[in-house]
């Protein structure tokens, strides 16, 4: 016998509303359905409306874990379309937030999964810690979330001496985190291998982009395939894993903290000094794409422009946008139990799972179970 | 005693405020002090934290969470979307705030507001005294207008992203009014004043029980036109014109009373046959000087 469950709305820790149809035949998952759009701000038509200048601002507000990566894509494309060049310090400056930003999102997304694997302790351990490091935003940016710090042609505030110096010493500080995680994750290694499978060619068949992608082998990072920013100047390795697993996902992650640290540290060295902005100038007609390597993977801007201060399309494909489909491969033939960490392994920007609709295939009848009831295996 | 459950509601937003709120649990916070937890049923919780402004799609969801709150059901809108719609008010996929939907007792602004005013908020909507944090070193705030040199030329008004900043013309005065209930704490404004006369001030804002209410804005004083009589420009501005004309060229300072006359002409004024012709002198006047 069969059912389908819809793993519908909210969670506190899981972020996002989105809705998943889940068709379940003993415990095990057949198919997978997933219904987007709760969130749907309608972003790109808004762009339309408002200036260049102002959609920085706009294009920080698609997400608030991606928030330098959508406005640092958004400036690179623009500023590809002006024809300006920013300067060296600048981008340094872009690099160094990017960095820092994709720290705070990897561990809030370790911190998230030993929440769902229950272990409360070192989510909070995590997430205290990881507080250290949002401090340094309030000095690097002026906010802790959504920075403000990007602007056509360069950067709105410079690093001050003593932010770079705060910075620094923080770093050793996040490598110990990062040794304390990769321990834990060793030790839950059990609960972890072997889940949510995504082969190397299925990986690349549904085109998935990031971290997803190169836990299932693939050797792929924007920030090495196509420097941008000050990305050019440093020296890393994009980490993979074969496991092709959750595990797998994890270990990415958590190895990319320790690169991003080497990254951070490595900037922090070679900032040259000068100006942090160039003027634009008025916008010329035609057309441009940019990419970054956001904490997700893959974000794309396409932005066309009439020769107006407004731009005349602004269209953008985020990394959950590929990532979330291949959640079908992953859940398939699937226990049902390991549903939220399956779907929290992916790191999607538009999640959330609590409270699911279970219907019998048969007779069609609902009925609510709620994940914590899930994890429990009672459903 | 028991704990208070609080459920967290995400109808639109952009994670920020989300990602904060689970900050909020990290121990230096002290939510635990408040005796609450979150709890992940509705049910089991009589506070709502509500993030995002209400999509479309969402406020179903959003009036059915409210329903099976327990009592007394108190709710906190926290973020700028929650409150006012941030820059998303214009949007096909909105139709009305939070507070349109279902009742909000407590008002938490910023974007994303820190876990410290969301704590805060907790406190004030559970009636505890909240505890006050100062900003850190660096913080971006609330603009603070400095009501001696704004001038009410509006230019931050054009850039505000998010609509934050209103220009209300009345018959003496223009009103330049910032509502924080939207401010995102960007620093356009700041950065587009030609005056310097915004600043942003290093502080957390407190939580609010009328989004309304808080802001701060300046009154400027508005020129007549001297055809017609209506007013049409603040005279601060008109001054500030002439001041970075004469003080750019120092050769228009002889003309500083007459190029001050010309603009004080309204726009539809400035059609007329008469006023071209006394244009047009001046103009011959200004190129006089310079050479």
């Amino acid at each position: 016998m069969s059912k389908v469950i819809m793993v519908g709305p909210y969670h506190p820790a899981l972020l996002e509303p989105e809705l998943y149809e889940v068709t379940v035949r003993d415990k095990k998952i057949v198919d997978v359905g997933i219904k987007q759009g709760y969130t749907h701000r309608g972003i790109e038509r808004l762009m339309e409306t408002k200036s260049f200048h102002q959609n920085i601002i706009l294009a920080e507000r698609i997400c608030g874990l991606c928030s330098q990566a959508h406005s640092c894509s958004y400036c690179q494309t623009v500023e590809g379309l002006f024809g300006v060049e920013i300067p060296e310090r600048a981008s340094y400056i872009r690099a160094l937030v990017f960095e820092l930003e994709r720290l705070h999102s990897h561990y809030m997304w370790l911190a998230l999964l030993f929440h769902t694997l229950g272990d409360e302790q070192r989510f909070i351990k995590i997430i205290d810690a990881r507080e250290r490091l949002m401090d340094l935003f309030e000095l690097v940016c002026g906010n802790r979330v959504h920075y403000s710090i990007n602007a056509l042609g360069g950067v709105r505030r410079d690093l001050k001496p003593e932010a770079a110096r705060r910075v620094k010493t923080l770093l050793p500080e996040l490598e110990r985190l990062t040794e304390d995680i990769m321990r834990a994750l060793k030790s839950a290694a059990p609960k972890l291998e072997g889940k949510g499978p995504l082969s190397k060619e299925e990986a690349l068949a549904y085109g998935v982009v990031g971290p997803v992608l190169r836990a299932s082998g693939v050797k792929s990072d924007i920030r090495r395939d196509d420097p941008y920013a000050a990305y050019g100047e440093v020296d890393f390795e994009v980490i993979t894993e074969d496991g092709c697993d959750v595990l797998a996902r994890a270990l990415v992650r958590a190895r990319e903290t320790h690169e991003s640290a080497d990254i951070i540290q490595q900037l922090l060295g070679g900032l040259p000094a000068g100006d942090i902005k160039t003027e634009v100038g008025k916008p010329p007609a035609g057309e441009e794409s940019g990419r970054v390597e956001a904490p997700r993977g893959e974000l794309i801007y396409f932005i066309r422009s009439n020769g107006s201060n407004i731009p005349e399309r602004v269209k953008l494909r985020p990394p959950t946008y590929m990532n979330d489909r291949a959640v079908v491969e992953m859940l398939r033939e699937q226990e049902l139990i390991d549903l939220p960490v399956i779907l929290e392994s992916l790191d999607r920007c538009i999640s959330c799972t609590n409270r699911l609709t279970v219907i019998d295939e048969r007779t069609g009848k609902r009925r609510f179970v709620s994940l914590t009831d899930l994890k429990r295996g009672t459903s | 005693m028991k704990e208070i459950g609080i459920y967290r509601l995400d109808v639109g937003s952009c994670n920020g405020c989300d990602i904060e709120v689970l900050s909020a649990l990290a121990p230096r916070f002290g939510l635990a002090k408040l005796g609450v937890k979150f709890v992940d049923e509705p049910s089991e919780a009589s506070v709502l934290l509500v993030t995002g402004v209400p999509t479309v799609k969402m406020r179903e969801p959003l009036k059915q969470v409210y329903e099976k709150l327990r009592d007394p059901k108190l709710v906190v809108a926290v973020g700028a979307c929650a409150l006012a719609g941030e820059a998303f008010e214009d949007s096909y996929s909105i139709d009305g705030m939070t507070d349109e939907v279902i009742r909000v007792n407590v008002y938490v602004p910023g974007c994303p507001p820190s876990p410290q005013a969301i704590v805060g908020a907790l406190a004030e909507a559970l009636g505890i005294k909240p505890k006050v944090w100062s900003a850190p070193q660096g913080f971006r705030g609330y603009p603070q207008v400095d009501a001696e040199k704004c001038t009410g030329c509006g230019a931050c008004e054009q850039v505000c992203p998010t609509r934050a900043i209103e220009l209300i013309d009345g018959e003496e005065k223009r009103t330049v009014k910032f509502k924080y209930e939207k401010c995102i704490s960007c620093a356009t404004c700041e950065e587009a004043c030609p005056e310097d006369a915004i600043e942003m001030a290093a502080e957390r804002p407190p939580p609010t029980r009328d989004r309304k209410a808080i802001g701060t804005s300046v009154e400027v004083g508005l020129a007549k036109c001297l055809d017609c009589g209506t007013p049409f420009v603040p005279s601060r501005q008109l001054r500030a014109l002439s001041d970075r004309i004469v003080s750019n060229v120092g050769e228009y300072k002889a003309l500083r009373d007459e190029i001050e006359r010309a603009a004080s002409i309204c726009a539809k004024c400035r059609g007329e046959i008469e006023n071209l012709r006394k244009a047009k002198v001046l103009l011959l006047e200004l190129t006089e000087a310079l050479s």
